[in-house]
């Protein structure tokens, strides 16, 4: 890794190939979670990989794990960008904040990507939202920051989310009420 | 705090790393369509040669059939520079054109005269000085407009943020397509502008950067400048990895102006004038004490 | 030694063109430093005659803050003027921190048009003199 990132500091483009052939499909993932569409997900990719060559120089590797982190905070960045500016985020208000008291069930026969392929049915603000704070770990309040909306919105929209999400496992399979 | 759905929705997320089946992108096709765009910024070495024709058999040349009578749908005349070197090209209104690399321009005139033309990449533009009507580039969302004979140099690849506009000579209109055409700025004659293609910014100062032609010229010229600044042109300019090593190097000066001269002339004559040592290794260069 | 070459070439993979930049403003990420929306920062250089001038294309009923940080001088020493394109003065709203020797000046314009800031040194400095952040803050 120490070798690969010395390389592509220095723009070698032959490195630069080899790492887009390793992580392209691991950030294709975290966009297209985002975007559901293809086209767009590869347009948020190569726009992410062009921040991630251009501020590699910036970054000081300590392991894996944190480098990939980074590598996702970008992706993430583009996907955000490229989403409001098609879709325009707007705060709400809801009164009823109950959460479902009901718990998923985890082991059944769905697959991971029937997990993921759910997350991609949500409306676009819930998708975003639950992205962001269940699967990506912002906070509300960054998550708020991001999106141009309030806090309470967001916790809303992940209310939401969740609802729908419970509701779609529920229907594609039998699920056991506690 | 019924967190279970996010822990659950998490994990089995996690467990995919491969494309989705149903998805026809491919790592292969990512990388060739994310080369197209970033080409003129993935080439490491740029070594600047001054060419005067388009005999070079890269460069290709679309031009439409001449319609005299059809003032409706002017001609249009794409011109494009894939190649490594600069094209130079003389337009039918007596104007003249230098593309740098991996740029293009699309240009028509009509028959009153006006004159149009949309530049991607980088061009340096001097109009004719019997122009009759007014000029009208435009070059990401920024809009310049012409009315006498002027000389300016025109920078908007897609990957740069803002879109830089330099006055050698005369004085250009510049307003931002979203701002709209009506509310422009002047720049005059030794003057930049700048336009933002994220935020609509559009701002006007004194030049200071005395290198900003030298993509065209082979030109390089220092005039005390500091050597932080000094590295990150001769870097941009030559494509080299040049690296300082020591931070009290960055405020040393320099004054220097070097014509077609190759990285390695440049950097004896840094070592010559001062105490600096450049240094090469593999393919990087260090500049130290 | 490495965060010394890394700041160097992150100053040199930020650089898109071969325009100069101030070497001190580069290690800060200028647009989460104030309120508001980032616009532009700018490094601030003394020009021959001791007014340096930017003309800028501004909204109307919109609120801008033009922070003054990191100069290589006594901030007492920058002074910044606006004016419109007919010379007429925009009134600034401006708060001094002798602490953080810097200033912020905000101000609104009712047309939209171009106006220029006036940045007048009073003493003479070297390097790049003073970094200049347009924000926006309040839109109508």
């Amino acid at each position: 890794m120490d070798s690969m990132l010395k390389q592509l500091k220095r723009n070698n483009t032959k490195a630069q190939h080899h790492f887009y052939q390793k992580f392209s499909p691991h950030l294709f993932r975290v966009a297209y979670r985002y975007v559901n569409n293809e086209q767009d997900a590869a347009s948020i990719v190569n726009s992410g990989f062009y921040n991630i060559f251009k501020n590699i120089n910036s970054f000081t590797y300590s392991n894996n794990e944190m480098f990939l982190g980074w590598m996702k905070k970008i992706v993430v960045n583009e996907a955000l960008t490229l989403l409001r500016k098609k879709h325009q985020f707007t705060s709400i208000n809801e009164i009823n904040n109950n959460e479902p008291q009901t718990e998923l069930q985890s082991d059944n026969n769905l697959t991971a990507e029937d997990y993921y392929k759910m997350v991609q049915e949500l409306p676009s603000e819930q998708r975003t939202v639950f992205n962001l704070y269940a699967i990506d770990g912002y906070s509300h309040k960054e998550i708020a920051n991001k999106l141009g909306i309030e806090e309470s919105s967001s916790r809303v929209y992940l209310l939401r989310a969740r609802r729908a999400l419970q509701k779609l496992v529920s229907d594609k399979m039998i699920c056991h009420e506690q | 705090m019924n967190n279970s759905i996010d822990n659950i929705f998490r994990d089995k997320v996690a467990e995919l790393d491969s494309i989705p089946k149903e998805v026809e992108w491919t790592p292969e096709k990512g990388w060739a369509s994310y080369q197209q765009a970033n080409n003129h910024k993935a080439k490491p070495l740029r070594r600047f040669i001054l060419t005067a024709t388009s005999t070079a058999a890269a460069i290709a040349l679309i031009v439409a059939l001449a319609v005299n009578s059809n003032i409706f749908a002017p001609e249009v005349i794409a011109l494009q520079n894939q190649t490594d070197s600069i094209t130079e090209q003389q337009l039918p209104n007596g104007s003249r054109v230098w593309l740098n690399k991996n740029s293009s321009i699309a240009y028509s005139v009509r028959k009153s005269g006006e004159f149009t033309m949309d530049i991607d990449g980088e061009v340096y533009l001097e109009t004719a000085g019997t122009a009759k009507a007014p000029y009208t580039l435009r070059a990401g969302n920024a809009i310049i407009s012409i009315k006498s004979q002027a000389a300016l140099n025109v920078r908007a690849y897609p990957n740069d943020y803002d879109i830089d506009i330099t006055v050698t000579n005369g004085s250009v209109k510049v307003a931002d397509n979203i701002l709209g055409q009506g509310l422009s700025l002047l720049v005059t004659k030794g003057n930049y502008c700048s336009v933002s293609r994220t935020n609509s910014l559009v701002y006007a100062t004194l030049n200071n950067n005395p290198n900003y032609l030298a993509w065209k010229t082979g030109e390089i010229t220092f005039d005390n400048t500091p050597m932080a600044t000094v590295t990150q042109v001769l870097r941009s300019f030559y494509g080299q990895d040049i690296e300082i090593a020591d931070d009290s190097i960055a405020y040393i000066r320099f004054t220097g102006t070097y014509t077609n001269l190759s990285l390695d002339s440049i950097l004896a004559a840094i070592e010559d004038k001062t105490a600096i040592k450049a240094t090469r290794l593999h393919n990087k260069v260090i500049i130290s004490k | 030694m490495r965060t010394i070459l890394s700041i160097f070439v992150l100053l040199l993979a930020l650089q898109a063109t071969v325009n100069a930049q101030c070497a001190i403003s580069e290690k800060i990420n200028w647009s989460k430093e104030y309120e508001g929306k980032f616009l532009k920062d700018f490094e601030v250089k003394q020009s021959e005659s001791n007014v340096t001038r930017y003309s800028v294309i501004l909204k109307k009923d919109t609120q801008y803050a033009l922070h003054f940080v990191n100069p290589s001088t006594s901030i007492s020493n920058i002074k910044l003027y606006v004016s419109d394109s007919e010379k007429y003065p925009v009134t600034l709203d401006t708060y001094v921190d002798s602490e953080k020797n810097s200033f912020v000046s905000r101000f609104k314009v009712d047309k939209k048009s171009a106006y220029h800031l006036f940045i007048e040194f009073n003493e003479k400095c070297d390097n790049e003199c003073v970094v200049m952040l347009l924000y926006l803050e309040e839109e109508e």
